[in-house]
């Protein structure tokens, strides 16, 4: 196995080295010409970015709501909670998510409420039996409930980098998902966030900061019966983000 | 054990299609959605055309370098934990992927849509070692569960109906289920999640892959590559080797030129960048990550004029802008990609022998070329295609012959004369205003089974013309000509 691979890599490397080699004319492949275009629409003057997440959020099939305040956001949550007659909950960690309290909002309110927590001190793992305990409870869970690193304005998009705290399927095993997110965490695009999410994930020049960055769109859709948008496929059918306005001192 | 040479001809496939009403009926009504979105989505950023631009010169220059980037893309996996394959073919990479499994004694395996995985017969081989693998895109599952291959690069099943999607699941679940869109949909959900929770391997494909920290990026709508990519112990990765990319600044525009392009999204609701296996402390995603690169043609195709059909981004953008697909839709192309970029990417991939025909599955009409997010010159290299196959299979003896034949009696007036009187008088029997369809004569037939033949006038050209002039036109006096 090890030689046929070593083989394999070698033999296909030389044949791209001597195939590239060939110059081709370049009146038969046409040269692209150097663009700078932008990847993104640029935003309607005068809309904020919270506006503008709204509005995309919902032409997806999401839900947004603003709050003005921690209060707000703890009560808009709460009537989520009690509409969608939620009984277990999988809360995710998030400094924002301690900040409002949201975790003895919802045991006041009686949800049963199973944590992840991002662990303190020096890296322990979990172990598999943890591990499949913790995946049985996001499995069971009616909700999940977390924040993002970061939000997208102009296509209502959700940036939830994996990290110990933060497991990759929680946000898409229950049938819905509820985000806070603060305004000041909106960016307006992707291709601007590109730059700040290098800074942030690349560190110290050693590996990428984390080993999995989703990037979540409203609801979980498909159209493969019949051209027939449905939602709520693998993933959540309820995608709910309370957008929370930045911190006043009334907070 | 590839994708299979199908077994009937690309005419008689394509007959069989025009002869589906239905089907044609499904394909317009996919097609004519895909195509307005695309046009929506693509007005709203300020400069389109300048973006297909950049997207294309990103291509480019990825191709230019791809060796480079390659090697860059595996360290990076390494790097990051994960294990690098190389495969030359669809054996080599069908006994990796097989091996792996074996390895870890995996019996159940859920597939996240994956066209690289058709191309090399994944599904055959998995079968033969007693793997069972299930596909999780919904329109994958079901063409899965119809023991069909998918017919469209982004709406696999468009060729079926809710009755025939009901009736599958109804034999999955052993009860009837009726036709309610949202109530299959959740009737999906449900049989699969088992399927995610028990499985002891995943099996994804790559949209992009980003060369500078080892990314894999998968781009769904259904969050299947998402769970994919989080529950099963083991997760392997199949990529064409041009799926890599150099750096995340490449992203943005691909990205969202191809879901602009495919569905008419910003992005899509998934897009997973998975940089590696789970990390210590994490609470899920696999304890391995295996990534397979796969050449099975492709460097050949670098070598000529086609290179730049491995800029494509899979969009299928193409294939709904084509007159062609949507009367025949995907099945009637044969091989695993389909409209115009299919009709090219068949041939190179499996071979001018059995797939020489489909070059010739289009008009060259060009909206291919205008859909394609990074500008493709299909329309060059189908023609390119046909010139080769031309090529390839010098005409018979007889027809050179005939056409020599031809060529001396147009040159020669009493000769033509004869001809075309000749022709006429052959060809009444068969006329219909103005028209022959089917000829039962042997060398004829083969030009009207495709397509009708003007009859010859009753009288040729050349006759009238004379006539017309001795009637209408005096000839010019002396004077006036001066
Ligand atoms: S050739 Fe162009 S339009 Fe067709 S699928 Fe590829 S990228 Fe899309």
């Amino acid at each position: 196995m090890a030689t046929t691979q070593t083989n394999a890599r070698e033999a296909i490397l030389a044949r791209i080295r001597a195939h590239l080699g060939k110059r081709l004319d370049e009146s038969v492949l046409e040269p692209a010409h150097p663009s700078d275009a932008p990847a993104y629409a640029l935003p309607a003057p005068g809309t904020t970015p919270a506006a503008r997440f709204a509005a995309a959020l919902e032409k997806v099939g999401g839900h947004p709501h603003r709050a003005q305040n921690g209060a707000e956001a703890r009560r808009i949550l709460l009537n989520l909670v009690a509409e969608r007659k939620v009984q277990r909950a999988i809360l995710l960690d998030a400094p924002l998510l301690h900040d409002l309290e949201i975790l003895s909002a919802l045991q006041q309110a009686g949800v049963e409420v199973l944590t992840i927590a991002a662990g303190d001190g020096p890296a322990g793992d979990l172990s598999a039996a943890e591990r499949a305990n913790l995946r049985a409870a996001a499995t069971a869970a009616d909700l999940c409930i977390s924040s993002a690193d970061y939000a997208i304005a102009e296509s209502g998009t959700l940036v939830l980098p994996a990290r110990r705290g933060f497991p990759r399927a929680a946000p898409v095993l229950p049938p819905a998902h509820v985000a806070l997110v603060r305004e000041s965490q909106i960016v307006p695009h992707l291709e601007g966030l590109i730059p700040q999410l290098k800074a942030a994930l690349k560190g110290n020049g050693s590996r990428w900061g984390t080993s999995c960055l989703m990037f979540t769109t409203g609801p979980s859709r498909t159209a493969d019966i019949e051209q027939t948008l449905t939602i709520g496929v693998h993933g959540p059918g309820d995608m709910d983000v309370i957008l929370v306005a930045d911190q006043n001192p009334e907070d | 054990m590839s994708h299979p040479i199908p077994l009937v001809p690309f005419e008689e496939r394509a007959h069989k299609a025009l002869a589906d009403e239905r089907l044609q009926q499904a394909l317009k009504v996919a097609t004519t959605k895909f195509i307005v979105h695309r046009q929506e989505a693509l007005s709203l950023l300020p400069d389109a055309d300048g973006l297909r631009q950049r997207g294309r010169a990103i291509r480019e220059r990825t191709i230019a370098h791809l060796d480079e980037c390659l090697i860059q893309l595996e360290s990076a996996v390494q790097a990051n934990g994960g294990h690098v394959h190389w495969a030359q073919d669809e054996v080599e990479a069908c006994r990796i992927i097989v091996g792996l499994l074996q390895e870890r004694q995996a019996r159940l395996v859920v597939k996240s849509k994956s066209m690289a995985t058709e191309e090399i017969g994944l599904n055959h081989a998995l079968q033969a070692a007693a793997i069972e693998a299930v596909e999780t895109d919904l329109g994958e599952w079901i063409v899965q569960l119809a023991g069909e291959t998918p017919s469209h690069i982004v709406a696999p099943a468009v060729h079926k109906t809710k009755e025939q999607v009901a009736e599958l699941f109804e034999k999955q679940v052993g009860r009837p289920v009726g036709t309610d869109i949202p109530a299959l949909t959740k009737i999906a959900r449900a049989q699969l999640r088992e399927k995610f929770l028990a499985a002891d391997a995943a099996i994804s494909g790559v949209n992009f892959a980003i060369a500078e920290t080892g990314t894999l990026v998968l781009v769904t709508n259904e969050g299947n590559g998402r769970l994919a990519s989080s529950l099963p112990r083991t997760h392997i990765a199949v990529m064409g080797l041009e799926k890599v990319i150099p750096t995340w600044d490449d992203l943005p525009a691909l990205l969202t030129l191809l879901t602009r392009s495919a569905t008419g999204q910003i992005i899509t609701s998934y897009v997973t960048c998975v940089t590696g296996p789970r990390r210590p402390g994490e609470a899920d995603g696999p304890e391995e990550l295996h990534l397979v690169i796969l050449d099975n043609g492709r460097t050949r195709i670098l070598e000529n004029e086609y290179r730049e059909s491995l800029y494509c981004i899979r969009c299928g953008a193409c294939a709904n802008a084509c007159p062609v697909y949507l009367k025949i839709g995907g099945h009637a192309y044969g091989g695993v990609y389909s409209g115009p970029i299919g009709a090219v990417l068949t041939p190179l991939l499996q071979g001018m022998e059995h797939f020489g025909a489909l070059p010739h599955a289009s008009s060259l009409c060009g909206a291919c070329k205008d859909a394609c997010p990074v500008r493709i010159d299909l329309p060059r290299m189908l023609l390119a295609l046909r010139a080769q196959e031309v090529e390839d299979k010098r005409p018979p003896v007889w027809e050179r012959l005939l056409f020599r034949l031809y060529a001396w009696g147009t040159s020669h007036p009493v000769i033509y004369r004869l001809g075309a009187r000749l022709g006429g008088l052959l060809a009444w029997p068969f006329a219909r205003n103005g028209w022959m369809g089917r000829l039962p004569v042997p060398i004829v037939s083969r030009w009207t089974t495709k397509r009708d033949f003007p009859a010859p006038a009753a009288r040729p050209f050349h006759a009238r013309w004379a006539e017309i002039e001795r009637e209408a036109v005096p000839p010019p006096s002396k004077d006036e000509s001066r």
